[in-house]
């Protein structure tokens, strides 16, 4: 009985450490196929709390390998930009939003996400109630 | 004069009566709410005197601090978009409802000057300039009536200048102001029309028999007005600055600046500045 236990315990730390391998391995291999991503400003600012904010966000990546690659609105199915066999572009675009979001480049031959960076939307004024918004802020 | 004061009190009693349509007046906030602002700013800002010249680097710096707090109904607010240099005021809220509101409020509606300091300053003063009695700032109580929806802010006041300028003396001072939003930018677009009532515009733009000296003859005259139009915009630059520009531009009726104390007729301020959000 005892070794039954010990032997369940042993499979289990065992699936456990392969499967931690498995994943150092894809973030290995991710790490190297990524050098960068990332977006300019990181952060948008609006004037009040809850306000869409607007900006022009370049996002900026190197890759390690030619290949066939996405950048996605997490959220959205539609690709932003795609691109196959052809060096990483610079790519830049109109931000409209009231809240953090993140996007995602994706392998799409591998069918995995291989980084993710994000644009965070911050404000000057903290919501308050309408009324009071015009006499006090 | 009266078909304004007329017009003022129909509004105040329709909107009473506007009132018991409405659902319960909602209860003041408690809290105590505030906020705390220093701003540095570029500024054309001339004075309503003409003698008064815009003569020193530092008269084109502004800025200062503006402190709101709001505490059960008690509230101190500065004025940061309409770009009179008298923007502080305090009050009481006496009822808020979803669209309107009533305040008793506090503030100072024109300002004060001394000639004879003035005088003492100025080299090319007119004889007889410092002969003139000092000016009390114009500091009112009004009862006030707001109306407001998402854009719009319409204020009506209707104050007393009798602690200042004496038995008599009071206005009625409009405004409306229109928040418009352009992308990252808050535009208010602005209108106001103040009317003084004779007493005031004795008092501030007159000449008694007393003061009156070969250039500052006997000047008494009746009501009068100032008219304002203006664009304010506010951007924010970080997390706790933005950027601020206005421009304003005053008009005053001929009963104030045909006095012989010599007073503006048409003012444009003008203003660029930073803002820091604690």
């Amino acid at each position: 009985m005892f070794y039954k236990h010990c032997l369940l315990v042993s499979f289990t730390l065992l699936s456990a450490s392969l499967c931690h391998a498995q994943v150092a391995t894809i973030n290995k291999k991710t790490e190297q196929q990524v050098k960068k991503f990332s977006a300019l400003p990181a952060t948008c600012i609006t004037l009040r709390q809850g306000r869409k904010c607007f900006a022009t966000i370049t996002i900026s990546l190197e890759l390690t390998e030619l290949g066939d690659y996405c950048i996605y609105q997490q959220g959205l199915s539609k690709p932003m930009h795609c691109w196959q066999d052809t060096p990483a572009p610079i790519l830049s675009f109109a931000f409209e939003s009231n809240e953090k979001t993140v996007y995602t480049l994706k392998n799409e031959k591998s069918q995995q996400i291989i980084a993710k960076t994000a644009v965070e939307v911050s404000w000057v004024h903290q919501t308050i109630s309408r009324k009071r918004r015009w006499r006090i802020f | 004069m009266r078909r304004l004061l007329a017009a003022l009190i129909i509004m105040l009693f329709s909107s009473h009566a506007l009132a018991e349509n409405t659902p319960k007046e909602e209860p003041a906030t408690d809290e105590l709410q505030w906020q705390l602002m220093f701003e540095l700013a570029l500024v054309h800002d001339p004075t309503i005197l003409e003698i008064a010249e815009l003569d020193s680097i530092w008269s084109f710096i502004g800025g200062g601090l503006y402190l709101d707090l709001s505490y059960k109904g008690f509230f101190i607010q500065t004025n940061r978009h309409r770009a009179s240099t008298f923007g502080g005021e305090f009050g009481y809220q006496l009822t808020e409802q979803e669209k309107w509101g009533l305040d008793l409020v506090g503030k100072v509606y024109l300002p004060g000057f001394d000639p004879e300091t003035i005088d003492s300053y100025n080299e090319t003063s007119p004889l007889g300039f410092e002969k003139l009695n000092e000016r009390n700032i114009g500091a009112g109580l009004a009862i006030r009536y707001s109306r407001y929806t998402d854009n719009v802010l319409f204020t009506a006041d209707l104050a007393t200048l009798s602690p200042s300028f004496g038995n008599n003396s009071w206005l009625v001072d409009l405004y409306y102001s229109h928040l418009s939003v352009h992308q990252n930018w808050d535009i208010y677009t602005g209108a106001g029309l103040t009317y003084y009532s004779s007493d005031v515009v004795s008092y501030y733009a007159g000449v008694t028999p007393e003061e009156s000296s070969q250039e500052y003859p006997v000047y008494q005259t009746g009501d009068g007005f100032k008219a304002e139009a203006q664009v304010f915009g506010l951007y924010p630059l970080s997390k706790s600055w933005t950027l601020s520009l206005g421009v304003t531009h005053s008009y005053y009726s001929s009963s104030i600046s045909a006095s012989p104390v010599g007073f503006r007729q048409n003012i444009t301020q003008l203003k660029l500045g930073v803002r820091y959000v604690l």
